[in-house]
């Protein structure tokens, strides 16, 4: 006892564990600190995915109820006899549409682009134009449909970017902070963007399966 | 102990003590006056998120049973032979060029996933990677896509969220599949041609992520499960 007493007097003892109390403590406090940030990081990455959850829920039940009118004029058609060529041509040309198979006219946006996108570019942008609600989209008077192969080479320095939908949305998801259009600008203004009331896209060229067969149910 | 000893030693401890007072005094201020946990608000948005993920299953579920019972519809109207077969022939292939029909074929089936120790940005398989593939897949001739389960059709985007994948709005998890049907030789060539996916290519061997490329003789791309209604175009005469 007398040696260890010797070896550490009973005021560097108090000291020594004072110090160690005090790095405890602030550990501590960093580590909270570190948390506490990382919860807050973590919750405004889930505050993203939740927002867009609500989008898609919103997305879900219009369709829910388009599907619904839809399946009840098809009952209805069933039942008479007069209005079922007329809702099958009405369908058809729905689902051209979306292929692409129609010359299609709208409301949109014009895009001009003054330099060659890298492929990786186009890709993005015609990407982000889906993802904004475009219904027809055409690149140089080319229809982009679903299998349209995007090659920025292919398109050339000069781009007239076509698309319908949401003129509103379009134009401002295109040209939100950090968005599409300010990469495509971050080495001078090349990419300009116009508001349309109306836009008349050609069809695609051809859409054929060659080896894709329906599936047998 | 010498008097002047004692006092210096009282004096550092007096120093260390009100380190420590002021370093409560710091900790009881740092407190949010609302808010005292992280976690919670955390929490909150989580069960918020279960709960719409939920709800967007149902949903789903209900478009399914719906376009079932407007495929009942179509089949009852064929049957009843009050419209040529040429419309239904036409209905059929414009359902199937539009997407909304799952297809059968000869074609490739992709694999991408993250590296072992995903710890960064370059190691993981992003929403541009999985465009780029696809992109490819069409340069290549592929006549129908999907990423996962999910078909591509005109409407079809891929997204991400910080490092969470949305096709066609829905949240996909690693390992990516996408299945293409298509020639499947001419697929395969394209996908492994050093040329193309030059990014993607120089992480697989830098970072050992998973890039698989299978050809099969008959795979199945399913039908698009969401509904195509157009809003601002209309078909010119």
């Amino acid at each position: 006892m007398k040696i260890l007493k010797s070896l550490f007097p009973l005021r560097i003892s108090a000291l020594f564990f004072c110090s160690a109390l005090l790095g405890f403590l602030a550990i501590l406090h960093y580590r909270s600190l570190q948390s506490a940030i990382n919860y807050r990081e973590q919750g405004e990455i889930l505050a993203l995915i939740v927002s867009r959850e609500v989008a898609e829920s919103a997305e879900l039940r219009k369709q829910v109820a388009a599907l619904e009118e839809t399946r009840n004029k098809l009952k209805e058609a069933v039942s008479s006899s007069s209005d079922v060529e007329t809702t099958i041509k009405e369908t058809i040309r729905e689902y051209q549409i979306f292929s692409g198979m129609n010359k299609v006219s709208g409301p949109g946006v014009v895009i001009t682009i003054k330099r060659q996108l890298a492929t990786s570019e186009l890709v993005d942008l015609i990407n982000v134009l889906r993802g904004l609600g475009a219904e027809a989209i055409s690149i140089n008077g080319e229809r982009i449909a679903i299998r349209t192969p995007l090659d920025g080479a292919y398109f050339g320095d000069q781009l007239k970017i076509e698309a319908i939908g949401s003129p509103t949305v379009l134009g401002e998801g295109l040209k939100k902070k950090g968005g599409i259009l300010e990469q495509i600008n971050k080495d001078g203004e090349v990419a300009t963007i116009e508001t349309a009331k109306t836009l008349t896209l050609m069809p695609v060229r051809t859409s054929q399966f060659y080896l894709g067969k329906p599936r047998e149910l | 102990m010498k008097p002047h000893i004692h006092l210096k030693v009282s004096f550092v401890l007096f120093l260390v003590g009100l380190l420590v007072g002021v370093y409560f005094a710091i900790q009881i201020k740092a407190v949010p006056t609302r808010v005292t946990n992280p976690f919670l608000p955390y929490t909150s948005l989580k069960e918020a998120s279960q709960s719409l993920a939920q709800e967007i299953k149902e949903l789903r579920k209900e478009i399914v049973d719906l376009h079932s019972e407007i495929n009942q519809a179509e089949a009852a109207i064929k049957a009843s032979e009050k419209i040529s077969k040429s419309l239904i022939y036409e209905l059929e292939q414009a359902k199937s060029q539009a997407g909304l029909t799952a297809l059968s074929g000869p074609g490739v089936e992709v694999i991408l996933d993250d590296a072992p120790l995903a710890n960064s940005s370059e190691k993981v398989i992003t929403a541009a990677d999985i465009r780029d593939v696809v992109n490819l897949l069409w340069l290549a001739g592929a006549e129908a896509i999907a990423v996962g389960e999910e078909r591509l059709v005109a409407t079809s985007s891929i997204d991400a969220v910080s490092d969470v994948i949305f096709v066609n709005d829905i949240r996909l998890m690693p390992p990516f599949r996408i299945k293409a049907i298509g020639n499947p030789s001419k697929l395969h060539g394209y996908l492994v041609n050093p040329n193309y996916l030059k990014d993607l290519h120089h992480r697989v061997e830098s970072y050992q992520l998973t890039f698989k490329v299978e050809e099969q003789k008959n795979l199945i791309v399913p039908a698009y499960s969401g509904v195509l209604k157009s809003q601002f175009v209309k078909v010119e005469q």
